[in-house]
């Protein structure tokens, strides 16, 4: 073949070409540490680093974030499980205990705070708190699975939403409960019976002790008397109290009369938090504080009868003297004497002995009337009180029953004003009251919800305990409650078998789930250590794959530096000489 | 009889004809480096004289040209072309696949890949979480990412074809005023073929521009007996003696694919040349991986949106789509241009459907079903799933992108051999035009030699003799 000088640069220019090529597809290698970037420099390279990173690395370490997010909550329901038992065991031992014969009532009385403490205490574990979510509630994860019912709302800041007929406000959510009230109305008055009430929402800021929140509520009268009162069913606050005397009632600056001569007024009522009232239900009208010098209407219990006096203290300083037909048959005297930081109250109970006396009682968990421990006219009675009271603020007393059967509730409250108050130190009036008020029946609001996650592709495992197994729904409190009672009511017998019996039952459900949660924290953590060796797999795998050894890059590199010089030697030399030079 | 001055013509012959060997080198020598230039080569023919009955014949009239000729292979040059055409098309292919790998951006941290994969994690993580707006907020930045990732991808896409269209109008254009050059200088060939005269420079100009033409689109040439060549483009003529064919593109309305027409209203089928590459990137390539993502698209919006009205959000709505569903009959074409996280979602976190149930906050069940979709069979007929599919279509760029590479490289080999080959036939080689060079110059000194000596001899004859 003929060869020309063209060729030679022709052929020493493509060679340096190629050489070139090759030296920049190495150096971007090496500057990338990998092999390749994109998919036409290795197809296959590529769908397998693709599939490692997006199906295999990525969707593992979601799988171990979702285990450790099981692992949080199974440690929390653990703990809170465990706490249960030690509480549960300590229950035993009382309760073996005060079995005893030896027993005397009174000691078993003595031992009854413990017990509501406890219970407490285990409500409180019942509303175990993770990241602010309630871990027993199973779905219901946002507001306190575990509610004690009370028996009357106490409405704050409430208004009726004229519309849809709703009471919207805040409200005292623990003492309160979606159920049926019954309106205390005058012989002869006719009018609604019951008011269905019904939490639509709730929102519950801050600690169980010192708790304010906001509630949606729906109030609606279940009337005898249909025809009479459909336009306002659903419309109406939370008691509807008796007309009497104070017919006059402002609500959103409407002004609300009997719908009918000689009937009922419906009122929204405001339950002031402070209490810094005395006397009835602490029932202001509207939505306002009373000012100094302001005139409030009392709406009273049909119980209180005419001409009793009440009298209102503000800010421990004036008084407001309000004479509220009869005073007879209410009254108390108190005095505050202080043990270790437990108060005991005396209070005097000189309750009114006519045909009504039947239709309240002091304290459901003291019993019926007549029952040992609920105090009849004119005994005194002990009240203890777990936290202290508030100095300067005078302490309401709220006497209640809710009957079940009948779905009726009565109420009157007392006020007690203490003289040596102000050498106390008490504190925390409404705490005090709460502990009063609140030994409701403990009930659950959560559901069977299975929180599962995914830990490896599709096994889930559910990370949380309802509270409908672990507690047995409401089973396990109303089993403490039931203790309480018969400590108070002295029932030996009752300790000796169903209570013990009971509590046995309750550490083994108990002890139970705590090793079901071992087991699936167990599984979480073997889990979670196969995703981690797969992970270190993969990514050996995706290194084999893409990354550049780079060793042999650098070597590989060299050697091409040192092929492209030689091209570039041989070149410069084959193109410069040729004929001419050596012609003369 | 001799002629006393017959033998002056011989050497004034012998000393053109030298000369002229001597300039035809120069002209060598003067274009090694001219592009497209083939060397030529002086023929010599002894001058023979008439044979007339009675005269006694002399030995010879010296020396002539007969022919001035360029050295090339036409059939070299005609592989060399075809492989220019092969080549250009898979260049141009390959650059089209190229474009698309950067829009992709994969194998990468930042590729659709990694976005589908973190999608389907946040719903995930939702599962876990249901109750928690932090995880609600990054499961719709996820979304949000994915959606315009997306809506990104195929507008770079939209927009590199809408480039490619420039593109191909202005090669068209070359074509058309490469036709032209060509048909001119047809003209001309044929002219000077009339006269008897030749010009090798006009046939290395004609044949430079048929190699470009062929780099930009497949055509045939055909040499004509009176020296011009007809073209033939994709079956249809382009350029006939004279006259030539414009070629104009038009944009199909029905298939929105471009198509291309010469003036005679004939439609062009070009079958190679960068020219096809472009066509194939405007009508075929860049619209399929479109269609790919379409198809992607539209299975996860009707995947997702299908669970996620099935499920509760925070605030217990429900049958929420979580992605926009723009028409009632939602359609593949174009879906993933409207990709978009629905205006519920947007406006509102809690409207997120995690729950299979509602008022239950801390039910995560619906969205780990929506997260389970990932696992889900469903595209390519409940063959694969979302991000196979995709890294299936990541495969599929890399194979096309590496077989034009691959097709590219070994086609420039071959037609890096067939220039060699030309250049090795038609090529000036320095050395030997410094030969020939050397060998006019002795012939030419030889024959002024030879003149000086007849001269000297009639000088003897004339001076001598006559005294």
């Amino acid at each position: 073949m003929r060869v020309t000088h063209r060729m030679l640069t022709q052929s020493v220019s493509r060679n340096i070409q190629r050489n070139l090529r090759m030296l920049e597809k190495r150096s971007n290698q090496l500057s990338m540490g990998r092999l390749f970037d994109r998919p036409s420099q290795d197809p296959v390279g590529t769908y397998k680093v693709m599939k490692i990173t997006g199906t295999g690395l990525k969707r593992i370490e979601q799988y171990r974030r979702n285990i450790g997010e099981g692992i949080s909550w199974l440690t929390i329901t653990e703990g809170a499980l465990a706490e249960a038992i030690d509480v549960l065991q300590r229950l035993r031992e009382l309760a073996v205990y005060t079995a005893n014969e030896i027993f005397a009532p009174t000691d078993r009385r003595m031992v009854a705070p413990e017990v509501e403490q406890l219970l407490h205490h285990l409500i409180g574990l019942g509303n175990t708190e993770l990241t602010g979510l309630y871990i027993f509630g199973g779905y219901q994860t946002q507001s306190p699975p575990y509610k004690v019912a009370g028996v009357a709302g106490h409405l704050l800041e409430s208004w009726i939403n004229e519309e849809s007929g709703i009471v919207q406000g805040g409200i005292e959510v623990e003492n309160f409960a979606t159920g049926t009230y019954a309106i205390s109305t005058e012989a002869g008055i006719s009018g609604p019976k019951e008011a269905q009430v019904t939490i639509i929402s709730q929102y519950v800021q801050g600690a169980r002790e010192n708790f304010f929140g906001t509630a949606e509520i729906k109030v609606s009268i279940i009337s005898e008397n249909q025809e009479k009162d459909l336009d306002k069913s659903g419309s109406v606050a939370l008691e509807i109290v008796e007309k009497a005397r104070f017919s006059e009632l402002s609500l959103e600056g409407e002004e609300y009369k009997g719908w009918e001569e000689n009937d009922l007024i419906v009122r929204l009522s405001v339950r002031y938090y402070l209490y810094s009232l005395e006397g009835e239900d602490n029932y202001l009208e509207g939505h306002y504080g009373l000012r100094k010098g302001e005139e409030i209407y009392l709406n009273l219990n049909r119980l209180l009868e005419e001409d009793q006096q009440f009298s209102f203290k503000i800010n421990s300083e004036e008084k407001i003297n309000l004479t509220v037909g009869k005073s007879e048959g209410l009254t108390f005297e108190g005095d505050v004497p202080l043990v270790g930081d437990k108060v005991i109250l005396k209070l005097k109970a000189a309750l009114p002995d006519n045909g009504t006396y039947d239709r309240f009682s002091l304290h459901k968990v003291y019993g019926k009337p007549g029952e040992e421990g609920y105090p009849l006219a004119g005994e005194t009675m002990d009240w203890f009180f777990t936290n202290g009271f508030l100095n300067e603020k005078i302490p309401v007393f709220k006497f209640f029953d809710l009957d079940k059967r009948t779905g009726e509730l009565f109420t009157s409250s007392i006020a007690v004003k203490f003289d040596q108050l102000s050498t106390a130190t008490l504190e925390d009036l409404p705490a005090a009251i709460f502990s009063f008020v609140a030994p409701g029946d403990p009930y659950y609001v959560g559901d069977s919800g299975r929180r599962l996650v995914e830990i490896t592709p599709g096994n889930t495992l559910a990370i949380n305990v309802t509270g409908e197994e672990a507690f047995d729904g409401v089973g396990l409190f109303q089993l403490v409650r039931s203790m309480h009672t018969a400590l108070i009511q002295n029932d030996q017998h009752a300790l000796q078998k169903e209570i013990i019996e009971g509590l046995d039952y309750h550490l083994e459900k108990l002890l139970k789930y705590r090793s079901e949660v071992g087991a699936r924290m167990e599984r979480l953590n073997v889990t979670d250590e196969r995703l981690h060796v797969e992970h270190i797999y993969l990514r050996e795998l995706r290194s084999k794959v893409e990354d550049l050894d780079l060793a042999e890059a650098i070597t590989e590199f060299m050697m091409q530096e040192n092929a492209y010089h030689a091209a570039l030697a041989t070149g410069a030399r084959m193109i410069y000489p040729s004929l001419i030079d050596f012609l003369r | 009889m001799n002629s006393t001055f017959g033998s002056f013509e011989i050497g004034r012959r012998a000393i053109h004809l030298q000369q002229k060997g001597a300039q035809v080198t120069g002209q060598n020598i003067a274009n090694a480096n001219t592009e497209g230039y083939a060397r030529q080569v002086v023929h010599m023919k002894a001058l023979v004289p008439p044979a007339v009955p009675g005269v006694v014949t002399p030995p010879g009239y010296g020396a002539a040209v007969s022919d001035i000729t360029r050295i090339k292979s036409e059939f070299y040059e005609d592989q060399l072309r075809k492989s220019l055409t092969a080549l250009n098309y898979w260049e141009a292919r390959e650059e089209t696949l190229a474009g698309i790998e950067i829009i992709f951006q994969e194998p990468g941290e930042s590729g659709l890949n990694t976005y589908l994969s973190e999608f389907f994690d946040a719903w995930q993580e939702l599962s876990v979480n249901p109750e928690s707006f932090a995880t609600r907020i990054s499961l719709r930045e996820q979304a949000v990412t994915l959606t315009s990732m997306v809506r990104n991808i195929y507008e770079r896409m939209d927009d590199y074809r809408f480039d490619v269209l420039k593109e191909l109008e202005a090669e068209l254009n070359r074509v058309n005023s490469l036709a032209a050059e060509i048909a001119e200088l047809n003209q001309k060939i044929v002219y000077l073929n009339a006269l008897g005269k030749k010009s090798n420079e006009m046939l290395d100009e004609r044949d430079l521009r048929l190699k470009e033409l062929s780099e930009l689109i497949d055509i045939r040439v055909i040499q004509k007996p009176n020296g011009s060549v007809e073209v033939l483009v994709g079956g249809r003529i382009l350029l006939h003696d004279d006259r030539y064919f414009k070629l104009e593109t038009r944009l199909n309305e029905d298939t929105g694919e471009v198509e291309i027409y010469n003036e005679l209203g004939a439609k062009v089928i070009p079958q190679g040349g960068r020219f096809l590459g472009l066509v194939e990137a405007y009508n075929m390539v860049l619209p399929g991986y479109q269609a790919s993502l379409d198809e992607l698209v539209f299975y996860l919006v009707k995947e997702v949106n299908e669970l996620h009205r099935k499920w509760f959000g925070l605030d217990g709505s429900t049958g929420i789509d979580f992605f926009d569903m723009p028409d009632e009959d939602f359609t593949i074409g174009r879906a993933s241009l409207n990709f978009r996280v629905s205006r519920d979602i947007l406006d509102n976190l809690s409207k997120i459907a995690a729950s299979s149930g509602d008022s239950e906050p801390g039910n995560g069940q619906g969205a780990l079903e929506i997260a389970m979709l990932r696992e889900k069979l469903v595209m390519e007929e409940g063959r694969s799933t979302f991000q196979d599919y995709f890294r299936g279509l990541i495969a599929q760029l890399g194979v096309e992108g590496r077989e034009s590479q691959r097709m590219s490289l070994a086609i420039k080999t071959v037609a890096e051999k067939m220039e060699e080959q030309q250049e090795s036939i038609a090529g000036v080689s320095l050395d030997d035009e410094m030969l020939n060079l050397i060998q006019f110059q002795h012939a030419y000194n030889a024959a002024a030699r030879y003149l000086s000596i007849l001269d000297r001899m009639l000088d003897l004859l004339l001076t001598e003799l006559g005294r």
